[in-house]
This record gives structure tokens, sequence and C-alpha cells, in this order.
């Protein structure tokens, strides 16, 4: 009705306004439902920063989760119940099974002293010393399993996945862990990036870089042996160099002079021996100058 | 001038002191079998610590037998002392190096020259030990060894001999210290060399200005000019046996040749148009110079010999003060072409003239390195600065910041910046040096003031 009171002028405006809005919501539209968002998803990546030295390995011992975790947990299951079940959880079973096998050959890490007085103290809260022989050998050989099958029946009303998590752990850290040998310590991310901090702080007093036009841009890479007391075996090679300028060139065999003559100042190198096949070879190591100073 | 006959006779032949041992330079081994490239750790480390000089123990050198000779008449003992305290000058002020001279250390003796007491010197701060000897021989020169030992590694680094006559110990001394400054720096030596200035004597509204040289330490100083005529702008010959320079001897500013060896001079440019600014090309066959033929100013060349002038650049403004890249082919000159000073650079014909200062400011008196790879040159923005860039006008870099410094020359290894600054009231000028860093700035001793220095280049 109003829009009759209004002017052809305003009309034909009004229409043309309706109509651009029409169309610019039917462009969105498209536009919107023609560009499916593809927004990469970015890789994930693992990122470890380790800037302080380890001389051990950051890895658990094996053993020692094995004591800790299985005797209490397993010592209340045995105790009650000497019924039968195997059907109920054969699954789990087989899963010790397998790894068992493995360490049967080598049957030591039952005598060891550790372990056995470990299930002792467990029992103890619990007074049933009877179950005790059947823990041990449940781990340990083969018997084993088929008395732990019959103890988690009773877990069953109490919680049968707790005891096969015991169960497992058990397994995999307790005795076994003896049967692959001493718990080798690991090398991993962290000890090599303590390894390298290691030498890096040991080179940074005798490291000076000459001066000079451009001399910051200098990268001089060398290679060098070590021998287990951390002296050095043979003299560093140079390996590469990088950054030459002609302004720098003049002191890039200094460059390198210098880069050779640190790792000789600062040997013996102080590392720990048991990580000594990973640090043997130095392989281009990087001898540079900070430039933003 | 006997002295300088003497220079040229001058017998600099290395002396076979002992067998080497095998510590050349650098020993680099072919890179070793990839092999065992893999397994290996890697690493970085980085130098963090602010630039620091170099400790370095000189001694007092060692001789033989304490004989007098025609260096001194104190004896070939004395003599020693003396060659230790001239290395020390020549290391020290140059921000490499912290020299400890041989007035507070003990003196080796002859034998442990070869062979240095290490415990003597691990237990000073010294890392680096110059040790040397002189001897006197029977033909009446002196024979002068230099050894440069790493105290720490307890190695020998460099060594080196040398037989001069008496009269040219200081000159020993010199390459001694070059021979160290080059093996712990990487450079080109550059001590045993000459710089030939405007010495300015006089109040400021009527100044005398004569033609000097002296040793790059300042020793054996000498006027050239009596100064009746105003001398400026001094450039050594390639071959070093001549010094262009302008000289307003007949009131108009000419440039002329003066002869090292004969003493004489002469006119290049036979005209009585002003002409200024001359340098030399690298092969010094012709001189460049600027000249002011009726108003414009344009930069000319004329063979040494004499001759015809080629007109290299033909535009309203001036051009002024080209200078050679060391390979001869490029000219980097000055003009106001633009509205103000400004770089420019064009082949040694004259042609394909382009600018490369576009950083703001004026930029004047440009000077291409003798290694080619920066072109120094005076950055007016308010003060005169002297500033460095490479020959395509980028990485601009200022060596000095103070009221007025100009004039910029090169060292004859290329490394190290001479120029003059002038004190803001007295209007005192007098000759600095700065190395390529900026860092290190230096002061250079002249009996009276001085005014545009010149490097000459290393002796033979």
């Amino acid at each position: 009705m109003q829009i009759a009171h209004l002017r052809k002028e305003e009309q034909l405006g009004l229409a043309i306004a309706a109509a651009a809005h029409l169309a610019l919501l039917g462009a969105l539209a498209f536009s919107a439902s023609r560009q499916p968002a593809h927004v990469p998803v970015p890789e994930r990546m693992v990122v470890s920063l380790a800037d302080e030295v380890s001389l051990t390995s950051t890895s658990p011992n094996p053993s020692q989760e094995s004591n800790a975790a299985v005797a209490p947990t397993l010592a209340p299951s045995f105790a009650p119940p000497p019924e039968p079940e195997p059907a109920p959880q054969p699954k789990p079973e087989p899963r010790p099974e397998p790894r068992k096998p493995e360490p049967k050959p080598t049957p030591k890490p039952v005598p060891k002293a550790t372990q056995v007085p470990q299930p002792k103290p467990a029992p103890k809260p619990q007074p049933k010393p009877a179950p005790k022989p059947a823990p041990k050998p449940s781990p340990a050989a083969k018997p084993a399993p088929a008395a732990q099958a019959s103890a988690k029946p009773q877990p069953k009303p109490a919680g049968g996945s707790r005891l096969g998590d015991n169960f497992l752990a058990g397994a995999g850290a307790g005795e076994r862990s003896d049967s692959r040998g001493a718990p080798a310590a690991a090398f991993g991310p962290a000890e090599q990036a303590s390894l390298t901090s290691a030498i890096s702080r040991q080179l940074r007093p005798y490291w000076n870089a000459p001066q000079g036009v451009d001399v910051e841009k200098l990268v001089t890479l060398l290679d060098w042996d070590l021998n287990p007391d951390g002296s050095l075996n043979g003299r560093p090679r140079l390996k590469s160099q990088s950054g030459l300028t002609d302004s720098n060139q003049p002191q890039a065999a200094r460059h390198a002079e210098l880069a050779i003559r640190a790792v000789q100042l600062a040997a013996p190198f102080d590392l720990p021996e048991q990580y000594y096949d990973h640090w043997k070879r130095v392989r281009n190591w990087r001898f540079d100058r900070n430039t933003s100073r | 001038m006997k002295q300088y006959v003497a220079f040229i006779a001058l017998i600099l032949a290395p002396v076979a002191v002992h067998a080497q041992d095998g510590a050349g330079p650098l020993s680099v081994p072919a890179a070793n079998a990839p092999d065992d490239d893999e397994g290996g750790l890697s690493g970085s480390v980085t130098d963090e610590s602010a630039w620091q000089d170099l400790g370095i123990a000189i001694p007092a050198f060692a001789t033989n037998a304490n004989v007098s000779t025609a260096a001194n008449t104190e004896g070939t003992a004395a003599l020693g002392r003396e060659l230790a305290r001239v290395i020390t000058a020549d290391l020290r002020n140059n921000g490499l190096f912290r020299p400890v001279g041989p007035d507070s250390l003990p003196r080796p003796e002859y034998p442990e020259i070869t062979s240095p007491k290490w415990s003597n010197w691990q237990s000073r701060s010294a890392e680096m030990l110059v040790q040397g000897y002189v001897r006197a021989n029977d033909d009446g020169r002196l024979t002068v060894g230099c050894y440069l030992y790493d105290v720490k590694l307890q190695n020998e680094l460099v060594r080196e001999g040398w037989v001069v006559p008496p009269s040219d110990w200081r000159r020993a001394a010199h390459k001694c210290a070059d021979l160290v400054y080059s093996r712990l720096s990487g450079e080109s030596p550059f001590f045993d060399s000459k710089i030939a200035y405007i010495a300015e004597t006089g109040p400021k509204d009527h100044r005398i200005k004569r033609l000097a040289i002296m040793d790059s330490d300042g020793a054996n100083h000498r006027f050239i000019t009596n100064g009746q005529a105003t001398a400026l702008t001094p450039r050594y010959s390639p071959d070093y046996k001549q010094i262009v320079y302008l000289s307003y001897l007949n009131g108009n500013p000419s440039i002329y040749i003066y002869d090292i060896g004969t003493g004489k001079q002469h006119l290049v440019a036979k005209n009585n148009n002003p002409t200024f600014a001359p340098r030399w090309s690298p092969d010094g066959k012709w001189i460049l110079y600027s000249m002011a033929v009726g108003g414009n100013t344009d930069i000319y060349r004329i063979p040494v010999q004499g001759g015809q002038s080629q007109r290299l650049t033909d535009n309203p403004g001036i051009d002024v003060g080209g200078s050679y890249s060391p390979d001869g082919s490029k000219i980097v000159f000055e003009s106001d072409r633009s509205g103000s000073q400004q770089i420019y650079v064009m082949n040694a014909d004259g042609s394909n003239q382009r600018r490369i200062s576009f950083f703001g400011g004026r930029a004047a008196t440009p000077e291409w390195s003798p290694r080619g790879d920066q072109i120094a040159f005076t950055h007016i923005v308010g003060n005169f600065r002297i500033a460095v860039m490479t020959p395509d006008g980028k990485n601009v870099r200022h060596l000095t910041d103070s009221w007025q410094d100009e004039a910029p020359t090169w060292s004859p290894n290329g490394r190290i910046v001479q120029f003059f600054r002038n004190t803001r009231n007295s209007g005192e000028a007098s000759l600095w040096q700065v190395d390529l860093t900026g860092r290190n700035e230096r002061k250079l001793p002249t009996p009276v003031g001085a005014s545009d220095p010149a490097w000459g280049p290393v002796l033979p």
C-alpha cells in the first residue's frame, strides 16, 4: 500500500535493490556450496625438547616395575579361589603365552633374590602363604597360566580386567626382563640431545671464530673420532665449509683451523661411557658464530 | 735518495732457518670416506662470546753473540729488544690482538727460540708466542728469524727469516709483524708499507700543506715538498716508485708526478684549466683526473708518459674523483648530475654510466678496494662518516661515527680504511685507520697535523 505511494523512480530503485540483494544472496550461496573448505589439516609432528644432560636412561626400568606392580595385585587374586574356569578368559592367556616362550630357555630369573622376596611382602597384607608358589611359576613357567586362569574367574566380580593388565605387566617386566639380558640403557632422542649438548658445552669455551667481514656467515663442519676415554682418535677433519663470500674468503682457512683447535683443546671430552657407541664418531659438527652479536 | 736506492737493492731473501716440520697453516685432508658417515653423532657449537683480542707474548729477540752493528751502537742484544718493541707496536691497536711487549716478559735464550719453554708461557694469559733472533752476519748484514707458536696447543704455526742491511732493521720487524698478522687473521700483510699524506702546519686561515711520507707506523718521517705551494691528494703509483698529487704551484691546481727515486717531478696535463683528483690506473699506465672546462667538470684520463687526454664523462654536472676497480675494467666516481653528490659507476671507456648510491644523504669521494669487494666513500648526512658498500651499492655499513671524517683510502690488503678526521672547533686534522668491521679505530702518530692519507703498496 505504501509502495503505491512511492514514486516510480523509488519503486524502481526499491525493486533494483531487492533484486540485487537476492542476487547477492544467490551468489553467496553458490560460492559457499561450491567452495568446500579445503583447509589442509596440519600434520601432527612430535617435537622433543631436551636441554638437560641425563646420564641414565629415561625409559622405564622393566625389572623394577614388574617387582612393584605384579606382586601386590596378584596375591589377592590367588588367595580365595582355586576354581578353574579357563573358558571365560582364554583370550588374555594366549597373549602372555607367546611372550613367555621367549624367556623360557632362561629360568635364571626365577632364582633371583630380589624377585623372590618381593612376592613375600605382598602376601603379608593378605596372609595366604600357600598361593605364593603358585604365582611365581605362573609368570615364569607355562603351567602358571592355568593357575592364573583359575584365579581370574574370581576377580571377575571384582573386575576381571585388572588381573589381565597386571598379568601382562608382570610377564613383560618381571622375570622375563632378565631373560632379555641386562636392561640396556635406551638411546633415544633425549639421550642424543644430551650427548650433543654435552659436547657443545665442552667445545664452547675454546671455540672463537676469527674476526673479519662476513665471518659470521662462515660455517665449518668437522668430523672427528673419540676413544673410550674421551680423548681424540686422530686429528679432526674438515668436512666442508659454507657461507663463503668474497669478503670472508681470507678467513675461511683460519675458521676451520680454529674449529679444529677448539676440538683439540676441548679433548678429552667428558661423556658417559655407556653410550660410547653413540659418541665415538662425531660427524658434521657445525662451528659457526651467533649473528645476533 | 741513497735510502731509496738501498730499498730497491734490499735483499729480503728467505733464510733457510730450519727444516719445516710440517706445521703448515692448515692441512686439509680429503673428505673422509663416506662409508662411516652414518651413525656418527652430529651437532653444532656457536661462538656466542663477544669479540675478544688474542693475547700475544712478544719477548725480546735473542742473539747468539752480542756484537755491535751499524743498526745501533748497543749491539744485537739491544737490537733484539727494539725489534720486539716494533712488532708489539705494530700489532697493538688494530683490535685483533693484545700484544705484551718485551719489557714485561723474560727474555728467552738463543737455543729456546726453536723450542720454547712452554711452562714459562702457559702460566701467562697469552695464547700465542712470537719468538725470534737477530744475528750479525760476517758481511755486516743482519739475519732476523721470526717464529709464531700456539702456546695452548704447543705447536709452531709459522716461521720465516730475512737478511737485511742494518739500516733496514725496522723493516725486518714489520715483516715479522706482517707474518704474525696474516697468519692469525687470514688477511694479506700491510705493516711493511709506506704512507703518503699532506702535512698541515700554520694557522687555520693560512695553512701550509706539504707532501710527506712515512712508514706505516709513523717512523722514518720525511717531507717531500717545501710548502711554498699547497699540495693535496697524493696517491702512490702501483709500482711504488712515484707519487701523483695535486699542487697549486702556479696558483692553478695542477697534477704532478713526483719520482721518489730521483726526487724530480713533472706536470702531467699541460693546460690552463684547473685539474684535480688524480688517481692511478691499476696497471700504472694511466692517470685518471678531473678537469673543469668552462665551469663544467668532467673526468679524463691521460697516459702517464703524457699525451692526449681522453674525456670519459660528458655531463653538465660535476663529475669528479674517479677510482679504478682493481681489474681496471670499471671506474667509480662522484657526480652531482642528480642534484646532489652521489656515486656512479661506469666502464673504463666511459660507457654505461649508472648511479649506485640510493641510500639517502650525499655520498662523495668513492675509492675502490684493492680487493674489489668493497667501495669506501664519505657518507654525508649531517656529519661526515666513512662508509663502505659493495660495488652494486648494497650493504652499506658505516665504519666511523664522528663529526667530520673524510677521504677514505685503502690499505694494500683492502681490510683497513685510512681517512682524516677534523676536530670540531680547532679544525685540527689527524690521520686515522679503521678496519672493515668498524670496531677497531686507531690514530696514526704524525709530527704535525695531517690530512689526505694514501697508503702505498706493501714493499717487496
